[in-house]
């Protein structure tokens, strides 16, 4: 077996669909459902098609979950024992587990909604930032970025859980928030250990970080405002070992993300409409 | 004029096909016992993707009106394409909800724009069970999802969503009951005004 | 004391622990060693190969038992130490060069259709091999002086003997036809063949030396 597989080479069975970037792009309802109000932002029993709304989001969750098994699985096979320390290597085998079991309990709440494996399509952009090949990159990718971004997704369907009356969502939210936590502090205990004696390569896996923050903030899907369905979860982003100085970037490079996708929008609106 | 009308007669957002939805609309009305001598209007808002689903099924002028949202014709999978299965069992459940409000015990029901959540998807679980004994694909957890966001995670909704699934004859006073009795065991705080995503509606709320 | 006031012997009756065992602090530590090294490439090949096993169950599988064999590596590597091995990662290495070629073939496959070669190395010859070279461990080695590395080897065989139990399953439910029977006993032979070479996990001697049983019991009576 090779070390670093490509996203391309992610096995998956016949019930899987991979969502083409380019569908999505090329997709015209794009622009004109962002003209539409669609009700709330968040996800509350009386936002329009919410059950739905939250079933693919679950399903989301789910195809986000495995990706995240992957690339702790890849982050323990890939990288020699005089490349990453004994502990890392440990500590990547316990994401493993943590992210295996996040899995089957993503399995249970799509049955418990109503959703099909692979009934709605699988974006791979999480994998993508966790293959990279350098390990500290992996860290800030996958256990600051990624994983951060799981804390603001579980936060969000645990409040879900807990407005639309779920018991069976809020609990398995509750504790998969709990493991994200600590995968998020795990991220920052290394970064901090791995680069104590070289600030450069500390930045240099920072800005990376920053990077993947953008591109994970889904032009808009996340952030701090009315408009975000998932919101920044300040308090347990804390927990994980983020400062609050961190936190404020991050929230600003989530609004850099609306702001730009919203320009992007406009653009497409305007080609499309003649303007 | 043909019996069903599908508008847009030509889609050009999605890979829908204005012709086979008609067709499907004739056979699933003669399948559901629809009415021979009213009316379909089949209108689809191609706009909306998923997971935006929506749908309504009014008696307008002596026709029946069903709208659709794009997305609950649309195959998860494979973005614009049409699914069949999932477009028939949304038909099925939108003609007989019309055909349930051209009877009289569905005289008093206010217009679907009108109608809670509660009680549309108290309406639209008794609609889909009865697709379901016809034959036809139906996604009965994700029914009862739906159903047990807007009446509760309570034992009360779960018996109550067994008695729809499984009707032959309701009367809207009998949904009303039956919405009341869940929303009396159901412990949250009642829930807010529902949104929309019809056009109209829009129009209206921002005009 | 007992109610005559006479003093309780150290050793209650039901209690035969005896102080002999057959090995030293230095081949107990050499054999933990080599028992840090397989369990890391064995949890690193089963973290390694989650991405590359379309079938579900099997994945999730993986992920959990990837964790059971790193802290299996774990436990070892705490272990060590205190075997007078300061510098863990100095023992911490396979017993010969055959046991280098027997994980590389096993940890080799990558395309999803071999999902069965990946499993038949693991469950069907590496595990069993596992379970035989702790089983000897444990009971060859003094029960009073190696009492730690007993400890570990109860839980560490626990979680063996559920995985293998587990990943058989898995393996006698995807053998389905004539041809996957035959491709995984095939597989299953290639590995035997290997293994055989490099004497067991821990090398020749692995489960022990009929006729040299005298002499390494000595030692470990003389240093013990
Ligand atoms: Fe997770
Ligand atoms: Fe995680």
């Amino acid at each position: 077996m090779k070390k670093i597989l490509p996203v391309e080479e992610l096995a998956r069975d016949s019930r899987f669909v991979r969502a083409r970037i380019e569908d999505a792009i090329s997709d015209p309802r794009q622009a004109k459902v962002s003209e539409r109000n669609t009700g709330s932002a968040r996800l509350e029993p009386a936002r329009p098609a919410a059950a739905d709304r939250a079933r693919q989001l679950m399903h989301g969750i789910f195809v986000g979950e495995i990706q995240a098994l992957e690339g702790a699985g890849r982050t323990t096979f890939d990288f020699d024992d005089d490349e990453i320390p004994f502990q890392l290597k440990l500590d990547m085998a316990r994401q493993c587990w943590d992210e295996s079991r996040h899995c089957e309990i993503s399995v249970k709440l799509s049955e418990h909604m109503g959703s099909e494996i692979g009934e709605f399509t699988e974006a791979t952009f999480l994998y993508e930032a966790a293959c990279a090949p350098d390990a500290l990159l992996r860290l800030t990718g996958v256990n600051r970025a990624l994983e951060g971004l799981a804390i603001d997704v579980f936060n969000t369907m645990k409040e879900f859980g807990d407005v639309s009356g779920d018991p069976v969502l809020a609990a398995c939210e509750d504790w998969m928030l709990a493991d994200e936590v600590t995968h998020v502090k795990m991220g920052s205990d290394w970064l901090r250990r791995l680069t104590e004696n070289d600030p450069e390569r500390r930045e240099r896996a920072l800005e990376f970080q920053r990077t993947v923050d953008k591109l994970f903030s889904l032009g808009g899907f996340r952030g701090e405002t009315d408009e975000n369905p998932i919101q920044l979860a300040r308090k347990f982003r804390e927990m994980a070992g983020f400062s609050t100085e961190e936190i404020d970037d991050l929230s600003e490079v989530a609004t850099e993300a609306q702001e730009e996708a919203r320009a992007a929008a406009d653009a497409l609106h305007g080609v499309a409409s003649g303007d | 004029m043909a019996r069903v009308q599908v508008t847009p007669e030509t889609f050009t957002l999605v890979d829908y096909d204005a012709g086979a939805i008609a067709g499907l609309t004739e056979e699933l009305a003669a399948k559901t016992g629809f009415p021979d001598d009213v009316d379909i209007t089949v209108e689809i808002d191609e706009e909306l993707p998923l997971p935006l689903t929506g749908a309504t099924a009014d008696v307008v002028d002596g026709r029946a009106a069903l709208w659709f949202s794009g997305a609950n014709f649309e195959d998860g999978r494979y973005r614009t394409h049409f699914d069949e299965p999932v477009a028939r069992t949304e038909l099925a459940i939108g003609l007989l909800r019309a055909a349930d409000r051209l009877g009289p015990g569905f005289a008093d029901a206010p217009v679907d724009e009108q109608l809670s959540d509660a009680h549309r998807h108290a309406w639209e679980v008794w609609a889909e069970g009865r697709v379901a004994r016809l034959g036809e694909h139906t996604r009965r957890v994700r029914r009862l999802y739906h159903f047990r966001l807007y009446n509760g995670f309570t034992d009360v909704a779960d018996a109550a969503f067994e008695r729809l699934w499984s009707a032959d004859a309701l009367a809207w006073s009998d949904i009303e009951a039956i919405c009341a009795e869940c929303a009396a065991s159901d412990p949250r705080p009642a829930l807010k005004k529902k949104g929309s995503i019809r056009r109209e509606t829009l129009k209206a709320a921002s005009g | 004391m007992t109610a005559s006031g006479a003093p309780r012997p150290a050793f209650a009756p039901w209690d035969r622990r005896e102080l002999p065992g057959l090995f030293g602090v230095v081949e107990s530590a050499r054999r933990v060693g080599n028992y840090k090294w397989i369990e890391m490439r064995l949890f690193e090949a089963l973290g390694g190969w989650v991405a590359t096993v379309p079938e579900l169950d099997v994945k999730f599988v993986l992920g959990r038992q990837c964790y059971h064999h790193a802290w299996h590596a774990e436990l070892w590597n705490k272990r060590l130490p205190e075997l007078r091995e300061m510098n863990t990662e100095r023992l911490t290495e396979p017993p010969n060069e055959e046991m280098v070629k027997f994980v590389d073939a096993v940890r080799d496959p990558e395309a999803p259709e071999l999902t069965i070669e990946k499993l038949v190395g693991v469950y069907r010859v590496l595990i069993p091999r596992k379970v035989a070279a702790y089983t000897f461990h444990m009971n060859a080695t003094s029960r009073i002086t190696d009492a730690p590395t007993i400890r570990s080897l109860g839980f560490i065989l626990q979680d063996e003997m559920e995985d293998w139990r587990e990943g058989e399953m898995l393996l006698q439910s995807l053998i389905q036809t004539p041809e996957e029977v035959e491709r995984a006993s095939r597989r299953q032979q290639a590995l035997e063949d290997l293994i055989r070479s490099a004497g067991g996990i821990t090398g020749p001697g692995t489960l022990g030396n009929p006729e040299g049983q005298a002499d390494e019991a000595a030692e470990g009576v003389s240093v013990g």
